[in-house]
């Protein structure tokens, strides 16, 4: 009829004309590379524990390129307590340098009121734990909620527990280096396998295989080892590293 | 046709911030801001450092080349000894644009002294006084604040009345600049063939609105010698002042900064609500005692430029106070502050800026800089730190975090995006630095580490580069030992051998232990350092 012709004449122009960042949305966009991970995106509003198995196995990483996506997107971003974030490895997984920002660790005493100041305003916050203290449960329930209100993402880094446990745990369990031989070559990529498992919306766990980071530095999905080929590097990325590295030797190191 | 001009005094200093730094005229110097020199010496000069230019270029041109930082609370605290010498004798109403600039209007005080002339010796012998031969200043009278910094010279030169074009005629269009007029404008006139301000003068002030609208308005008038402000503003109504009294009073920059910052949004947004953008601000602090301290800023800019947002507001109560708190021991105030007062005392309608909808892009910003602002009051200026390239060889060099106070988060900063190859072009890479990926933790201060060779012997490079035995285990710190399953290296670096100081020898190695960890180590003078961890 014609209502109806009209009705949808309007539906379609309004979807046309609506701008294309609302406010209200709610989730902010991640890297291609995590996509099998976190499947519609980071829901605003929750909490992101990283963590690896043990220590200098790929979290720091992972929560870079956790920032990339909605860094690279538009959303400002701050890492709190971070003093020793890689910032070329952050440029190089794509995450804005122009809309990042760093605190240096509070004291204890304040690490709760600056999380939540930073909550207020950043759409993605990065937070380590105080060292020695940890999360007080009133804080790690207070910044929950201060996260859910205002739409934020907080991403928990560091290996001290928090109170409550977070809505996405990802957690690099194994990793392999490429382009280290005995005395020759050099760090090329490293193959990273990331399982993510969590409260809602997760019935079982998932896994990835992804280059954490690739060579030249990019985060992309690892194709699985049964059908492997020579990552082919773009022409910027095989500008980048050194030529002659050759010998592409499969360097296994598995956690402990 | 009416005279609207002011006839105004301006002293003016040239290159204030490395003279409040402590340069010399005669030493090359330079201060240096977001990578591009602001301002620099007179023998920096000569040897053809300018301003604006980079960084890396202004030490190539210049090696002997002194870098100092910008510090516009440095700059203000230097200054203020000359603002008060000029207030306290002459007259109060004496406004500030930018450190090293002020004006006031002289009919008053010209009356008094006997004359704009002796004023003006008056003026230098006082500023003289202060200064001492750190530098010298110039003053100048004209009709108009512009045509006096023109007009500014070491010997006073006071333009007649109404003698303001004339004088003008012959400055070539770039001095514009100094009035805030933007730089397409100018190069718009200087393509048309007005390469003097006496050739825009001579243009219909009806068909310069037409082809280029406010701005060259703005313009033309400036350079016909007619001031820039609307003939008669009343003042603007007293309800528009925001005050703030501190309880307990404050003794230190930081808790008064703090509050300042909510006291500027207050006052914008009452300006805002009202459709009003301020362009002059009396700025007053109050101390328990009664010791009292009003200055005048004006905003830097022209039109609608010059209108003082809240950031800017804020950043100047900052470095009035720390001017006032940390400067001369006589002028200090006894007692902590227990009053701030903005009044403004200027004022003009508005152009008003479009949001995006729902805040957008822009509310994002805002947000972001305001809280930035509230964890620096927090944790000091120091703690929030914004990332900025430099380039560098090692993990650590090539990013450099500045301080977030001292860069502006609201504009774009290019700054902050990686170097992009030149159109037909590329980057250059830095000799002797890593390839990519790079590692994704740093740490402040490098840890120290072993590394053992098969026989048990600490590993070492020799003079040529090579390795002394292959590494079999390595360790951190006091930490567990590991065994070593690949490594590459060593790549020996030797930086800066023409400089005693800046010498540094040393050798990377990427080395991945058993347990999965990738580090890339150090050595230097015989010691092994983890400089990054690829975690």
């Amino acid at each position: 009829m014609r209502s109806e012709a009209a009705l949808h004449r309007l539906e379609e122009v309004a979807g046309r004309a609506r701008p294309t960042a609302l406010a209200r949305e709610r989730v902010l966009p991640v890297a291609e590379a995590l996509a099998a991970l976190l499947p519609g995106g980071l829901v605003r509003g929750t909490s992101v524990q990283v963590s690896g198995v043990s220590e200098g196995l790929g979290s720091t990483s992972l929560a870079l390129a956790l920032l990339a996506g909605p860094s690279a997107a538009g959303s400002w971003a701050a890492a709190v307590g971070v003093p020793t974030l890689g910032l070329a490895a952050a440029a190089g997984f794509g995450v804005d340098l122009g809309r990042l920002v760093l605190v240096a660790p509070p004291p204890p005493g304040e690490w709760a009121t600056v999380v939540a100041t930073l909550l207020d305003a950043f759409e993605v916050v990065v937070a380590r734990p105080p060292v020695g203290s940890g999360v007080r449960a009133a804080d790690g329930r207070r910044l929950t909620a201060r996260a859910r209100e205002r739409g934020s993402v907080l991403v928990r880094v560091g290996n001290l527990p928090w109170p409550e446990a977070a809505d996405v745990s990802l957690s690099v369990t194994a990793t392999t280096w490429e382009g280290l031989g005995r005395g020759h070559g050099h760090l090329r990529a490293r193959r990273a396998t990331v399982e993510a498992f969590g409260r809602r919306g997760f019935t079982r766990a998932r896994q990835a295989e992804l280059w954490l980071p690739g060579p030249g530095g990019v985060l992309a999905t690892a194709p699985p080892l049964a059908e492997v080929h020579p990552f082919e590097p773009t022409r910027a990325q095989a500008r980048r590293s050194i030529p002659g590295a050759q010998h592409r030797v499969q360097v296994v190191g598995r956690a402990r | 046709m009416p005279v609207t001009a002011v006839r105004t005094l301006v002293v003016h200093v040239p290159d204030w911030p490395v003279v409040a730094a402590g340069a010399r005229p005669v030493e090359p110097a330079a201060v240096v801001h977001a990578n591009r020199v602001v301002a620099c010496t007179e023998a920096a000069r000569a040897d053809g450092v300018e301003v604006g230019m980079r960084r890396r270029e202004s030490q190539s041109r210049c090696p002997a080349l002194t870098i100092l930082d910008h510090d516009p609370a440095r700059d203000t605290r230097a200054f203020e000894p000359v603002i008060a010498a000029l207030a306290g004798r002459i007259t109060p109403r004496i406004e500030v644009v930018v450190p090293g600039r002020a004006a006031f209007p002289t009919r008053g005080p010209s009356r008094y002294f006997g004359g704009d002339t002796a004023l003006a010796a008056l003026a230098l012998e006082l500023a003289g006084g202060v200064l001492g031969d750190r530098a010298a200043a110039r003053i100048g009278i004209a009709d108009g604040p512009f045509a006096a910094l023109l007009a500014c010279r070491p010997d006073p030169l006071v333009v007649s009345p109404l003698g303001s074009p004339a004088f003008l005629a012959p400055h070539p269009v770039g001095s514009l600049l100094l009035a805030g007029v933007p730089d397409e404008l100018l190069d718009v006139f200087r393509r048309l063939g007005l390469r003097t301000l006496g050739a825009v003068a001579t243009l219909p002030a009806g068909d310069v609105a037409g082809r280029f609208g406010t701005g060259g308005v703005a313009a033309h008038r400036l350079a016909s010698g007619r001031d820039e402000r609307p003939p008669a503003t009343a003042p603007p109504p007293p309800d528009l002042a925001a005050r703030v009294e501190l309880d307990p009073p404050a003794e230190r920059v930081d808790t008064a900064a703090f509050v300042a910052r909510g006291l500027a949004t207050e006052l914008s947004g009452r300006l805002d609500a009202d459709g009003l953008a301020c362009t002059r601000l009396l700025i007053a602090a109050e101390t328990e005692h009664g010791e009292r301290l009003e200055r005048l800023w004006r905003g830097d800019g022209s039109g609608g430029a010059s209108a003082l947002t809240a950031g800017a507001i804020a950043d100047r109560l900052r470095w009035q106070l720390d001017g006032w708190l940390n400067g001369n021991e006589s002028q200090r105030p006894t007692a902590g502050i227990t009053l701030l007062e903005l009044v403004p005392d200027e004022v003009v309608a508005a152009s008003g800026r479009q949001l995006g909808f729902w805040g957008g892009t822009a509310g994002a910003d805002e947000r972001a800089v305001r809280a930035v602002a509230r964890v620096a009051g927090l944790l000091g200026l120091d703690a929030v730190r914004v990332p900025e390239w430099r380039g560098g060889r090692g993990p650590a060099e090539q990013v450099l975090l500045v301080p977030a106070a001292a860069v502006d988060l609201g504009e774009e900063r290019p700054a902050a995006r990686e170097p992009t190859p030149v159109p037909g072009g590329e980057v250059a890479p830095w000799p002797g630095s890593l390839p990519a990926p790079a590692p994704a933790s740093v740490p402040v201060v490098a840890e120290a580490a072993e590394v053992l060779g098969a026989d048990g012997a600490p590993v070492r490079v020799s003079g040529r580069g090579m390795l002394s035995g292959e590494p079999a285990r390595v360790r951190t710190g006091a930490g567990r030992w590991s065994d070593v399953v690949a490594w590459a290296g060593p790549w020996p670096v030797e930086e800066r051998w023409w400089d005693p100081a800046g010498h540094r020898r040393r050798a990377r190695m990427q080395v991945l232990d058993a347990a999965g960890v990738a580090r890339l180590l150090t050595l230097e003078s015989g010691r092994w350092e983890v400089e990054a961890v690829y975690d």
